[in-house]
């Protein structure tokens, strides 16, 4: 049957000039009513059967909805009537749009079921004058006409002559459904609306509602707002609950809002920026319009900020797709993230073994732009790559140990026993200057732009033009060996095992302050340019004011010797001897964690760095400590030597972003000294698809 | 306490505390701009907001009229959305469409308080929602073709479990 319509149809589309695939104009898109559809089907089809059923009917509908609208369309043009439609469409087209794709499934059913009750007052409908419109009407689709009708007054029940509309209307204009919903708010309050006119849009035929409706509609239009309210009120009372349901499936929606696609976008951006990133990623996963917002890059540009990015790393990965990242500052965030949490959790990849310095001791680290230098007590320096793992300078020219070194870009300058400094370049290897002068051992340094600042076991400090390789000042006054020195460009400040810290203007070679108050030697030191902080084997740390020399705050609670520290942000870090590692606020002098508990190291720490995430400390324990400087919570073991506890010793680390280096060996032969480069990087087989596409 | 006359835009006219009128920066500068004379009985049009939103906004300025100003944005700091009064809660436990209301009033009204708190208040709609779930709540569609939707989930749902 539905074949056969099909093939009448086209005759039709034939007579009309229209066809199914053509974009119909807005008068056409008010559907017809199921009632024309037999009609036309009737007029059109001899063949067909007056017991058709109602479920073939239904399916041949679909097929013919066009046609029946052209159709229609045609006649009514015929009478004058197309300008009303137009009207009512346009009236109040909004406001059912909102609601009609909404229509649940359900209902169907149950109003065909409830029909059956009520159709003896049903037939009177067929017979409003309306019904004369439909072209070619004998007897035959009179009757069935009849028929249909009976079946459509269940249907002619608002709800229902929704949904049928609804649904061809849904089908041929998704689009332009979606933005009328979505760009116009419509009255959300129960008395702003006026239902009356919306169900004369939806159904705009006008054939097929009760007579009574238009008049009862016109009588709601007319009451006040409470009158309007009350008549809902007893509206609802009357209703079966599937209806109530109904109601509420198409109320609902006009209670909410798109906040984020409706509001200006500076408004919108202002809500996503209480959301965190991991919201963020989320909400850019909801719609397309939330997408672009959710990826904008001054938005993400404030979350990096919140996490301590201040830069957008440069673009190293490939170009391939460039724009699976718009916002530059949320791929920076991102990358960020994965490299955190392959410090946290994710498998630690094998590291690269440097094998170097046969048993002998490591004695300094440094680590900058993928290369490392070792220094040890074999009178050697080692550069390497830590990206290949390779050795690609032995620096050798010292005839004591090395003890202390410093880097900047090319140039390495190493300080030893046999009392001298050397200025190495790093790629080839050339000693540029040998700087002599001190009368002991040179056990710290500190580099300063083209100047380094040398301390020595002979209690002087010594400053150097390390391109000339010109000596330019002696700092005398200490009365025993010198063990650290920190120099900022405009002062040195110096600790020794006079007990003393003393601050410096090199230029006149005059000691501005003494710093006094340790009980034993100081081991370290860390300057600001405005506080001083010094370690000292008394177990205390003092926190001076560089200008005044007075002592600000005096941190107690380590056990024994503070060997490494590390400030940044009036945060320090000290490492000590007893095995703990505490964070301090160095202006209220308040510990704020001590990194111990069940994990804590077995034996002195050797060495530290933070950052404002993570505090890494190593120990002579063999293990490289990982932990969170906010909470003092232990993380993870980065690196466990087997030889712990047996001899294996990590002497020194330094770690970067992504990668972290460390010393390791042992006095007593257990573990061979080496070098640990671990790779902490965006690697492929951990996210390629968002970093590097 | 001297009153002035803010007139919503269906034409409502609301007597209000010049105190209370003032935590809008836009009423403000209006009365400072126009000279307007506190004992001078003028009305202050606000066509762009209704008699129901103003209601709301003036019960929020009564209330919080003795708040100090709130402290500027620091865009270094993490934004919390936490602290939401009990009382701005329960103020705020309207439908979408009146809170979207109440943004744009606040935002036209120049109130940051009311702005802040109501955005905070539609972040935490938000938060911790996987992207069908914000869709029910906001009625939206899910426009994303398929390969689309498959590319956006790839960007942004492969951290997912590290967070």
């Amino acid at each position: 049957m539905a074949e056969e319509c099909l093939s009448k149809n086209e005759k039709i589309e034939e007579i009309c000039g229209i066809s199914n695939d053509c974009e119909l104009s807005k008068q056409d898109c008010t559907s017809p009513s199921p009632t024309e559809t037999v009609c036309n089907d009737d007029s059109l089809c001899p063949a067909s059967l007056p017991g058709t059923s109602h479920r073939s009917l239904e399916q041949s509908s679909d097929i013919d909805v066009v046609d029946d609208n052209a159709k229609k369309t045609h006649f009514l043009n015929k009478l004058g009537l197309i300008e009303e439609y137009e009207d009512d469409e346009n009236s109040r087209e909004e406001t059912w749009q909102d609601c009609r794709d909404e229509m649940p499934e359900g209902i169907d059913q149950d109003d065909e079921n409830s029909c059956e009750n009520v159709e003896p007052q049903n037939y009177s409908h067929s017979v409003t004058p309306r019904s004369s419109l439909v072209p070619g009407g004998d007897t035959d689709s009179v009757d069935r006409s009849l028929r249909k009708r009976k079946l459509d007054v269940s249907n002619a029940f608002p709800n229902k002559k929704n949904q049928l509309d609804s649904r061809h209307d849904y089908d041929l204009e998704v689009s332009s459904n979606q933005d009328s919903s979505g760009t116009t708010p419509t009255g959300y309050g129960i008395g702003t609306t006026t239902p009356g006119s919306r169900i004369r849009s939806v159904i705009p035929t006008k054939d097929n509602p009760p007579p009574e409706m238009s008049s009862w509609l016109l009588q709601f239009s007319k009451w006040s707002n409470a009158e309007r309210i009350l008549a809902i009120n007893e509206l609802i009372a009357r209703c079966e609950p599937t209806q109530v349901r109904h109601m509420k499936q198409v109320i609902e929606p006009q209670f909410q809002r798109d906040f984020i696609s409706l509001l200006p976008k500076e408004l919108a951006l202002k809500v996503l920026s209480f959301l965190e990133p991991k919201d963020l990623l989320k909400a850019a996963q909801t719609c397309r319009s939330w997408r672009v917002l959710a990826e904008d890059n001054l938005l993400w540009k404030e979350k990096c900020k919140e996490a301590g990015i201040d830069d957008v790393p440069r673009r190293r990965y490939s170009p391939r797709s460039p724009k699976t990242h718009k916002s530059p500052w949320k791929a920076a965030y991102m990358r960020q993230h994965v490299i955190e949490m392959n410090w946290r959790s994710k498998q630690i990849r094998a590291p690269k073994l440097l094998k170097g310095h046969d048993d002998h001791v490591i004695t300094c680290l440094q680590f900058s732009d993928n290369k490392i230098v070792s220094g040890s007590d074999d009178n050697t320096l080692k550069v390497w790559s830590a990206i290949t793992g390779k050795c690609l300078r032995t620096l050798v020219g010292h005839t004591g140990g090395v003890w202390s070194s410093q880097m900047s870009g090319n140039i390495i300058i190493s300080g030893s026993t046999d009392r001298t400094l050397k200025v190495w370049d790093a790629e080839s290897g050339v000693c540029r200057h040998t700087l002599s002068g001190h009368t002991s051992t040179v056990r710290c340094m500190h580099l300063h732009g083209n100047k380094v600042v040398s301390g020595s076991r002979d209690a002087t400090l010594r400053v150097w033009n390390i391109e000339t390789g010109a000596f330019l000042h002696v700092l005398v006054g200490h009365l025993a060996a010198v063990r650290c020195v920190q120099y900022d460009g405009k002062l040195v400040v110096s600790g020794a095992y006079d007990y003393m810290v003393k601050v410096w203007r090199p230029e006149t070679e005059e000691c501005l302050h003494t710093l006094s108050g340790h009980t034993n030697r100081v081991y370290s030191l860390q300057f600001d340019g405005v506080h001083v902080v010094s370690g000292s084997l008394d177990t205390s740390i003092r926190v001076w004011d560089v200008n005044t020399g007075d002592c600000k705050n005096t941190l107690m609670g380590h056990q024994s010797l503070t060997s490494g520290m590390e400030l940044r942000n009036n945060i320090l870090v000290s490492g000590n001897a007893d095995s703990t590692v505490k964070v301090w606020d160095i202006i209220t002098g308040q510990c704020l964690q001590t990194l111990s508990g069940p994990n804590k190291h077995q034996s002195a720490v050797t060495c530290l760095q933070f950052n404002n995430r993570f505090v890494i400390t190593s120990s002579d324990d063999g293990t490289v400590k990982l932990w969170d400087v906010q909470t003092g919570e232990f993380i993870r073991n980065l690196v466990a030597l087997d030889s712990g506890g047996s001899g294996g010793v990590v002497w020194r680390i330094r770690a970067n972003e992504t990668k972290l280096v460390c010393a390791v060996g042992s006095r007593n032969g257990t573990e061979e000294t080496k070098l640990l480069v671990l790779d902490f990087d965006v690697c492929s087989s951990n996210c390629s698809t968002i970093i590097t596409r | 306490m001297p009153k002035i006359k803010l007139q919503s835009s269906d034409g409502e006219i609301f007597d209000v505390d010049v105190e209370i009128a003032k935590c809008s920066v836009t009423i403000k500068t209006m009365l400072e701009d126009l000279g307007m004379d506190d004992e001078e009985e003028e009305i202050v049009p606000l066509p762009n907001v209704n008699s129901a939103i103003l209601r709301k906004v003036l019960q929020w300025a009564t209330f919080h009229k003795d708040d100090p100003p709130p402290p500027e944005d620091d865009e270094n700091k993490e934004k919390r959305t936490d602290d939401i009064s009990s009382w701005d809660a329960d103020f705020l436990k309207v439908d979408q469409g009146t809170l979207f209301e109440l943004i744009l009033a606040a935002n036209y009204l120049d109130i940051k308080g009311l702005l802040d708190v109501t955005c905070k208040t539609v972040a935490n709609m938000i938060k911790g929602k996987a992207p069908e779930e914000i869709r029910k709540t906001f009625n939206i569609k899910n426009d994303f073709t398929a390969s689309e939707e498959d590319q956006v989930r790839k960007e942004n749902e492969c951290l997912f479990d590290i967070f």
